[in-house]
């Protein structure tokens, strides 16, 4: 599971939404009704008079002349880094640590996923049900652990069933091999290499 | 429990949008529109000459636009933002369900691809009623499952069969959620091999 904040990611999407459709609505309504042309046009006028005179509320040298002339500028930029720090929360997560022991006196002992990977890749060698199979791993955050992500590839007509039983025994496997619990979450996919490896043959 | 709530969790996050793509693209354009305007009023401050029009330039344009633009225009203009603006509202509020769906299991969250469900059922359905791969189509949806079969002319074709054998197959998975299962027997035969 990456790190993608996706309550964040709806809100800025219905907020942007509601801006624009706010906005289009004005902008055809402009075009339809010349009650809102005048509106828009002596509102405007009169937020432009209203920009000059507040210039000389907050007075600063010379080139920029007013302290609101600088903050434009300021609130511009703040935007375009909060758009960085939106794209900064897609994603992320993803380790190459599958699990880590830590002792004081011997050490750290951490299992790599490529461990696991090529287990879960012996383990299947010649399985019917499955053609391919990944693993990933994710870092906890917040006080949630963190866990591994195991993707089986069926071969188009394979039981569902059948290729979660057998991830079941993967699991099992793995939490023997590594000695402890850990939280999996296991994809049983249909994709283009299923479609590949063609249907089951049955006679 | 613990447990079952990770894993609840998990499989909704596996199983709906993040969003992410719409919200990359979305602010990618919202950061060129805030470093565009946060350049022209840098440079309007040092008065230097616009990149493509002054701040002040802009804003006395958009107060004039609505008297100086062709209504057409204008209204054209109005309404593919406002179509645009409702297109993000609705991809932030739907649910965005991708196709696939948790199943019961053990040991781990377990999500599975609709059309594994659905290459499963065909196949169940298909050597049960001994018809060829291509004479069962079938379509997984939210909560329902729906079995296409075309019976080989000239051979009764049994509805019981057919709807056992894909009822068998979709308990066999346990879904997290209850789906329904409806059978269609096509009216033409095909014919057989």
């Amino acid at each position: 599971m990456n790190h993608t904040n996706r309550a964040l990611n709806r809100f800025l999407l219905a907020a942007t939404g509601l801006v624009l459709l706010a906005a289009g609505a004005l902008i055809a309504g402009a075009g339809l009704d010349a009650g809102i042309r005048g509106r828009w046009s002596s509102a405007g006028t009169s937020l432009l008079g209203g920009w000059r005179n507040l210039a000389g509320t907050a007075p600063l040298q010379e080139p920029a002349g007013s302290w609101w002339a600088v903050a434009v500028p300021a609130i511009l930029l703040a935007g375009a880094a909060a758009c960085v720090l939106w794209l900064g929360r897609q994603g992320g997560g993803r380790t190459s640590e599958a699990a880590r022991h830590r002792d004081a006196e011997l050490g750290d002992t951490a299992v790599d996923i490529s461990f696991l990977e090529s287990a879960v890749d012996a383990a299947l060698a010649g399985n019917r049900a499955v053609v391919g199979s990944s693993v990933t791993a994710w870092r906890g955050r917040r006080g949630t652990p963190g866990g591994l992500r195991l993707t089986l590839h069926a071969r188009r007509g394979a039981s569902p069933r059948e290729v979660a039983d057998l991830a079941d025994e993967l699991i099992a496997a793995i939490e023997a091999l590594l000695g402890h619990h850990t939280t999996v979450l296991v994809r049983i996919a249909g994709d283009t290499r299923t479609r590949l490896a063609g249907a089951h043959r049955t006679s | 429990m613990g447990e079952a709530r990770t894993r609840k969790k998990l499989i909704r996050r596996e199983t709906h949008s993040s969003r992410a793509g719409l919200s990359i693209a979305v602010a990618l354009v919202l950061l060129a529109v805030f470093l565009w305007l946060g350049t022209e009023s840098v440079l309007a401050l040092l008065g230097l000459a616009p990149l493509l029009a002054s701040p002040w330039q802009l804003a006395s344009a958009t107060v004039t636009a609505s008297g100086a633009v062709d209504r057409g225009e204008l209204t054209a203009a109005g309404t593919a933002a406002a179509v645009l603006g409702l297109t993000l509202l609705v991809a932030a509020l739907k649910g965005g369900r991708k196709g696939r769906r948790g199943i019961a299991a053990d040991r781990a969250a377990v999500v599975v691809d609709d059309q594994v469900i659905a290459a499963a059922v065909s196949r169940q359905v298909q050597r049960a009623a001994k018809l060829a791969p291509e004479q069962v189509s079938t379509t997984v949806s939210r909560s329902r499952v729906q079995v296409m079969v075309t019976p080989t002319s000239g051979a009764p074709l049994d509805r019981d069969t057919v709807a056992t054998a894909a009822a068998t197959e979709i308990d066999a998975c346990r879904p997290v959620r209850k789906v329904t299962t409806d059978v269609r027997i096509a009216a033409e035969g095909a014919l057989g091999r």
